[in-house]
């Protein structure tokens, strides 16, 4: 995989939150038109570098190139610009409360594209049907569950066709059926359209199913990447810890659990 | 860029060639160009020819499922004919494979 082929390049990339850092010098690059999958427990820095690949983290010149271009030093106009050509779906779909969710998946094609208002209504109707979720075109957000609102949100997400689709958790929430036609529609979206899409989960199923490409982070570094097959054969303790299930029983962790619980112990005057 | 060419014959068949991209950029043109160019009467079917297609979207797909409806309305018949692998995946993804056929065009 060249970087000539790379649609994003993270180069030595930190990220604090203050002083506290959270990101490790991280380095690798997303290749255009696969699936890319960021993997990694709760707390591993996942969805902190999902934040600055779309935009909403700031990201020091020299780290980060999109299309070829330092994200560093973008300004207003060219994240707008990005902005158009990408789509985000959050965690919890974050739609406009107030608007229906056809009015929801609306917006953004009526903002930005020339389409007349018949062809737009089919097109909304069609990214409903794909997320399984036709005839609910006319609820509020409120009326839906946790797991449509989801739905709804994958559909804003595609509304424009965007050459990148970012997904941060896109199984959480749903039952395992619709969670299975969601991996579908992802693995459908990048073979029609050539879409590139990044998804941060901690599913594994749902990772090895539909990755091309993917890293495993933990305490904001990158413990291996690659194919999935290369991920696979990782001999990373924590690695296989994640990929087996296990929660962290390694003797000197225990050791240090045993010591803080000790100390805690100790503070309390008898 | 994209080119759309009509043609009739006096079985009142019509054939829609588009040549180019269908997609967001393009479908407004696009339709433009076949709502002058097609009778607003007279036609028993309407083919649409997408042999010399480039690229397709999802708006591409919304125009053909816009012509579909509008020949339904007039009792014509309507058929998408030739896609190439790249435009029957977006067809699919559409989950709207009954719009095509496997004949081809003489």
């Amino acid at each position: 995989m060249a970087f000539s082929d790379s649609i994003i390049v993270v180069r030595n990339l930190d990220s604090y939150y203050g002083t506290r850092q959270i990101l490790h010098s991280l380095s690798f690059h997303i290749p255009a038109h696969q699936i890319f999958v960021i993997m990694g427990v709760s707390g591993s820095g996942k969805t902190t570098l999902f934040r600055h690949l779309i935009g909403l983290k700031p990201t020091p010149p020299g780290k980060v190139w999109i299309y070829g271009e330092d994200i560093g030093s973008w300004k207003s106009g060219d994240w707008h610009k990005y902005w158009q050509r990408i789509g985000v779906l959050f965690q919890n779909g974050a739609l406009f409360s107030s608007m229906t969710v056809a009015e929801n998946i609306t917006l953004p094609l009526a903002v930005h594209t020339n389409l007349p208002r018949e062809i737009i209504t089919i097109m909304v109707e069609m990214k409903l049907h794909m997320v399984g979720l036709s005839g609910f075109a006319n609820y509020m957000p409120a009326q839906l569950s946790g797991g449509m609102r989801k739905r709804a949100g994958l559909a804003r997400a595609i509304a424009m066709d965007p050459e990148i689709l970012f997904v941060d958790e896109p199984s959480s929430g749903l039952d395992p059926i619709t969670a299975a036609g969601l991996d579908d529609l992802l693995l459908s979206l990048k073979e029609a359209l050539g879409m590139t899409v990044v998804v941060v989960t901690h599913e594994l199923e749902s990772a090895f199913k539909i990755g091309d490409y993917m890293i495993v982070m933990d305490g904001g570094r990158i413990l291996a990447s690659g194919t999935p097959d290369d991920v696979r054969k990782s001999n990373d303790r924590r690695v296989r810890q994640f990929l087996e299930r296990r929660a962290d029983e390694s003797g000197q962790d225990l050791e240090a659990y045993l010591e803080r619980l000790c100390t805690v112990r100790s503070r309390v005057k008898s | 860029m994209a080119d759309v060419e009509f043609r009739k014959d006096d079985e009142g068949k019509g054939v829609i060639c588009i040549r180019g991209n269908l997609t967001m950029a393009t479908v407004p043109a696009v339709r433009n160009n076949i709502r002058k160019l097609i009778p607003s009467d007279g036609l028993k079917e309407i083919i649409v020819d997408l042999a010399s297609i480039d690229r397709m979207d999802t708006a591409g797909v919304a125009l053909l499922v816009e012509l579909c409806s509008e020949c339904r309305k007039k009792g014509c018949s309507f058929k998408v004919v030739n896609p190439d692998e790249m435009v029957r995946k977006v067809i699919r993804l559409a989950q709207l494979e009954q719009l095509l056929t496997e004949e081809g065009l003489d």
